[in-house]
C-alpha cells in the first residue's frame, strides 16, 4: 500500500516540539523545563493535581503567557518551520486564529456572550477575510450540526445555552478555520457526567476526522483514558513521566503517576 | 442672513481677537502640539493619534474636540461655517462660530461654497467640498472596535496589525436580526484599504461624501482625546459583505421646502396638530434652492 | 520454513511500587520466545507466573525492564523495546491486534463503530470497514439490532464478543491473545476457535493464554509451559 510506504515520513516529523519550557510564578508555581513532542493526529494528555503546572504549561503554548525560558517548535502550515516563542505578535496571532484552537475550560472565556453563535462561529473566518454573509452563515449553520447542536438556534446568543451547548459553540468556534493543533484546558470541567461523555465522544471523531493534534489539559484520568493516545504526568512544575496512555495507566513507573493512578476509580 | 454676517465686518488679524485672551482662545504652544498631532494624522490616514486634550470653555460632548482642531488651524485670511446636524443656526453652531469670531476676529459664513473651515456636528454639508476646504468634525467616541473590545490596548494592537475581523461580526449580528444591515449613523469605514475608522455619528447617507474628498477631513474627539484624519483624494469604503453591499437609505420623499431628492431629509413635526414635514437637514442647502426657486425662504 | 513474526529474548520485568516502601516485584526473568508467521503459541503456567506480562510488554502497555522484542511491521523486523511512541502506534494501528479480556468501554458509540475504528485508524474507508466490522459480528452472533447501540448496555460475554470482533476485524499479522473464550457459551467458544485458525491460515502468528483446555488443543500449534526458571530472582 502506498499509504503504508508515506505514512512514517509524516510520523517521524513532531507537528510541535517543545524543550526547556519554564516560566516561574514564584512560590514553586509554574513549570519548569518542561519538554516534549506532539505528532500529527496525536492527542496529548498533561495530567496532575491542581498546581502542578498544567495550566501554566498551556497558558505559554497559549499565547496568554510569556515563557521565561525554552522553545517550542511549530510546523505551520502559512509559514513552515517557526519557533512560537520568537514569532512577531502579528504572525503569532495569524496562527492563533487560524492553525491553532484554543479551548478554555470556562466557555465565557472563549465565546462571546451577546454575540449569536453564527457570529462567535464566523469571527475567525471574517478574520481571515471572508465577506460572504450567506457563506459565512451556511459554514456556521454546518458546524453548529457537526458539534450536535440544533442549527436553528444560529442566531440565538450563547447567554441562553446550558454549560455544555457552550463548551460545543466554544470548540465549533475554533475548529471553523481547520486548525492542525487544539489546546484545550478543561474542556469537561463544570459538566455533568452525561454530558461529558456526549463531548469526549464528539471529540474523538472530529479529532480523527480533521486530523487535528491535540494538547489536552485535565485532572481527569477517566478522560485521558479514552481520548488520549499518550500522556504526560506533572508535578510540581515538572514532567515526571511521559508514554503511551496504557503505558502509564497499566504500568506507572514514578510514585507520584503510582499515586494518581491508584486514586482512580475502577472502571 | 443670518446675525453675525451683516454684522460689521471686524478687521482682520490678530490683533483683533478679544483682549485678554490668546488667538483663538487657546496658547500658542497647545495649538502647535495639536497641529503636530495632525500632521501625524494626515501622515497615517484613518490612525487614531492620541492628543492632550485641553480644557474648553463648554463642556464635554458639547464638540470640545472639533473646537481644538479649529482653534488650532484658523487663521486671520479664513472664513469660517459652523454647523450642528446640518443646520447653520442651531444653539451650537451659532455659539462656536461666534466664539471664533471674537476670540480670533474671523470671518463667518453660512455658505459651504465660500468657507475655508467648516466645524461639523453629524452631517456632511450637501454642497460639494472643493480642494482647499478643511472640514472639521466634533467626534463623540472615535473607537470602531470598542463594541466588541473594551480595553484599549487591545483594539490599538487589533488596529496595527489591521485585525478588523470583530468588525465585521457586528455587521453580521444586524444581518441576523434585522435581514440587513441596520446600522444609520456612524457607520465604520476602511480609510485607504489600511485603517477601520468611525466617521462620528454622521447619518450612513453621507458615508459616501467621504470617499475621495477632494477636502481635508479632520476629526477631533475632546473627551476621548484622539485626532484622526482623512487627507483629500483618500479612498474611504464602507463595510459591507459581498452579498450585502453598502446601500445609502434615500427616503421616498422630497424635501417639502425646496423639493429636494438629493439630500438628507430630517422629520419635523410642523405645528400642535402634530402634522409633519420633510425638509433639507443641511439648511444652507435648502435655502439656497429656495431662494433659486424664487421662494420666500422657510428656514428648516 | 516460515519467517520468523515474534522475536522476544531475554525479556525482564518487574514492578516497584513506590507507595509500599519501594517494594520490589520481580514478574518476569530472561525470558525469549520465536514465534513464525502461521504460528499459534500457547503461554502455559500457574496464575501469576508472567503470561500476561508477556502479552503486555509486547503491546507496549508494560515497559520492559531488559531484552529485546522485535516483530514484523511492514515487511522488516522492529525493535519495539524503548521504540518511539510513534512507531509503537504504528506497530498497533497496521500490525499487532489484542484481544484483552475485558472492553474498554467507550460511552456513546455504538457497537459497530466500535469494532469498525480500528480498520478506519488503519485507513480503510467507512463503507468497507463498516461492512466488515458488520460480518465480524454477524459472525459472533451479535444480532443486528444491538449494532446501534454502545455495548455498556451488553451481557459479559457479549462485550467479550464485540471486543473480539474489535480485534479479529482488521486481520492483523499479530495477534495476542490473553483469554479470548473467558466468558463465553459452548457454540461462541467454536466459532471463535474457528476465527483463530482461519488466522493462522491466512499467516498470522499469535501468542495466547487459554486457560480452556479444549479450545488451547484446537487452536495451539506448541503449548509453552511457563516456570519458576523464567521468574526473576
Amino acid at each position: 500500500m502506498s499509504r503504508a510506504l508515506q505514512e512514517p515520513a509524516a510520523e517521524v516529523r513532531p507537528l510541535l516540539s517543545v524543550s526547556g519550557l519554564t516560566k516561574d510564578h514564584g512560590g514553586g508555581h509554574g513549570c519548569h523545563d518542561v519538554a516534549f513532542e506532539l505528532w500529527p493526529g496525536e492527542i496529548l494528555g498533561v495530567v496532575g493535581e491542581s498546581g502542578a503546572g498544567k495550566s501554566t504549561l498551556l497558558d505559554c503554548l497559549g499565547g496568554f503567557a510569556a515563557p521565561d525560558a525554552g522553545r517550542a517548535d511549530y510546523q505551520s502550515r502559512l509559514f513552515g518551520p517557526v519557533e512560537i516563542f520568537g514569532l512577531s505578535e502579528a504572525r503569532r496571532r495569524r496562527l492563533a486564529r487560524s492553525e491553532w484552537g484554543f479551548v478554555h475550560q470556562d466557555a465565557r472565556r472563549g465565546l462571546r456572550l451577546s454575540v449569536s453563535a453564527g457570529g462567535n462561529i464566523g469571527e475567525r473566518l471574517m478574520a481571515g477575510g471572508a465577506r460572504h454573509y450567506g457563506d459565512l452563515r451556511a459554514r456556521a449553520g454546518a458546524w453548529l450540526e457537526r458539534l450536535e447542536l440544533d442549527p436553528s438556534r444560529l442566531d440565538e446568543a450563547p447567554r441562553q445555552f446550558s454549560g455544555g451547548m457552550r463548551q460545543r459553540l466554544q470548540i465549533a468556534r475554533n475548529l471553523v478555520t481547520e486548525p492542525r493543533l487544539l489546546l484545550m484546558d478543561e474542556p469537561t470541567g463544570g459538566l455533568d457526567l452525561s454530558v461529558q461523555a456526549r463531548l469526549l465522544d464528539l471529540l474523538r471523531g472530529l479529532v480523527r476526522d480533521l486530523g487535528l493534534s491535540v494538547v489536552l489539559v485535565t485532572h481527569d484520568l477517566g478522560v485521558v483514558r479514552l481520548l488520549c493516545d499518550r500522556m504526560l504526568v506533572m508535578e510540581r512544575g515538572r514532567v515526571v513521566e511521559e508514554g503511551l496512555t496504557d503505558q502509564v495507566l497499566e504500568d506507572p513507573q514514578h510514585a507520584h503517576s503510582q499515586r494518581l493512578v491508584a486514586s482512580i476509580l475502577p472502571v | 442672513m443670518t446675525a453675525e454676517s451683516s454684522r460689521p465686518r471686524v478687521p482682520q488679524g490678530a490683533g483683533s481677537a478679544r483682549p485678554g485672551y490668546n488667538y483663538a482662545f487657546l496658547d500658542e504652544a497647545t495649538k502647535r502640539e495639536i497641529r503636530r498631532k495632525l500632521l501625524k494624522a494626515v501622515a497615517i490616514p484613518g490612525h487614531q493619534v492620541p492628543f492632550s486634550s485641553r480644557e474648553m470653555p463648554l463642556p464635554p460632548g458639547w464638540g470640545t474636540g472639533g473646537i481644538q482642531v479649529t482653534a488650532s488651524l484658523v487663521g486671520p485670511a479664513d472664513v469660517l461655517k459652523v454647523i450642528d446636524q446640518g443646520a447653520d443656526d442651531t444653539t451650537n453652531a451659532v455659539s462656536i462660530r461666534r466664539f471664533f469670531a471674537e476670540t480670533a476676529g474671523v470671518e463667518t459664513t453660512t455658505s459651504t461654497r465660500r468657507a475655508s473651515l467648516i466645524q461639523t456636528r453629524h452631517r456632511i454639508p450637501e454642497t460639494p467640498l472643493a480642494e482647499g476646504q478643511i472640514l472639521v468634525f466634533q467626534v463623540p467616541l472615535p473607537e470602531p472596535l470598542r463594541f466588541l473590545e473594551p480595553r484599549e490596548s487591545e483594539t490599538r494592537r487589533l488596529h496595527a496589525l489591521a485585525e478588523y475581523g470583530s468588525a465585521y461580526v457586528s455587521l453580521y449580528e444586524q444581518v441576523a436580526r434585522h435581514g440587513r444591515i441596520a446600522q444609520s449613523y456612524d457607520y465604520p469605514v476602511m480609510v485607504g484599504g489600511r485603517y477601520l475608522m468611525r466617521p462620528s455619528p454622521i447619518p450612513s447617507f453621507d458615508n459616501p461624501k467621504l470617499d475621495r474628498n477632494p477636502a481635508l477631513l479632520l476629526f477631533g474627539a475632546g473627551r476621548e482625546r484622539r485626532l484622526y484624519a482623512v487627507p483629500p483624494y483618500t479612498p474611504v469604503e464602507s463595510l459591507s459583505f459581498e452579498d450585502r453591499p453598502f446601500a445609502v437609505e434615500r427616503s421616498p420623499q422630497a424635501c417639502d421646502l425646496c423639493g429636494a431628492t438629493d439630500s438628507f431629509l430630517d422629520e419635523i413635526v410642523a405645528d400642535d396638530a402634530g402634522s409633519r414635514l420633510f425638509a433639507c437637514s443641511d439648511s444652507e442647502y435648502c435655502n439656497e434652492r429656495q431662494r433659486r426657486l424664487g421662494r420666500s425662504v422657510v428656514a428648516p | 520454513m516460515s519467517e520468523t513474526a515474534i522475536e522476544i529474548d531475554g525479556l525482564s520485568k518487574g514492578f516497584v511500587r513506590h507507595a509500599a516502601g519501594e517494594r520490589q516485584l520481580p514478574v518476569l526473568g530472561g525470558f525469549s520466545l520465536a514465534v513464525a508467521a502461521g504460528e499459534c503459541v500457547a503461554l502455559a503456567g500457574p496464575s501469576g507466573v508472567g503470561k500476561s506480562t508477556v502479552l503486555r510488554c509486547l503491546y507496549g502497555s508494560y515497559r520492559p525492564d531488559a531484552g529485546s522484542l522485535r516483530v514484523r511491521h511492514d515487511g522488516a523486523p522492529v525493535e519495539l523495546v524503548g521504540a518511539p511512541p510513534w512507531l509503537v502506534r504504528a506497530v498497533r494501528r497496521r500490525t499487532l491486534g489484542y484481544v484483552s479480556q475485558f472492553l474498554r468501554l467507550i460511552p456513546r458509540v455504538p457497537a459497530l463503530r466500535v469494532v469498525a475504528e480500528p480498520l478506519l485508524d488503519a485507513g480503510v474507508i467507512e463503507d468497507a470497514a463498516e461492512r466488515r466490522a458488520g460480518a465480524m459480528l454477524e459472525r459472533l452472533n451479535i444480532p443486528s439490532r444491538l449494532w446501534d447501540l454502545p455495548p455498556a448496555t451488553f451481557s459479559g460475554g457479549e462485550q467479550q464478543r464485540v471486543n473480539l470482533a474489535r480485534a479479529l476485524a482488521p486481520a492483523y499479522p499479530l495477534l495476542l491473545l490473553d483469554e479470548p473464550t473467558a466468558a463465553l457459551d459452548a457454540g461462541n467458544r467454536a466459532v471463535v476457535v474457528e476465527l483463530i485458525r482461519e488466522a493462522r491460515q491466512r499467516g498470522a502468528a499469535m501468542i495466547g493464554i487459554f486457560h480452556d483446555r479444549p479450545v488451547r488443543d484446537a487452536v495451539a500449534d506448541r503449548v509453552l509451559e511457563m516456570g519458576a526458571h523464567e521468574r526473576a530472582a
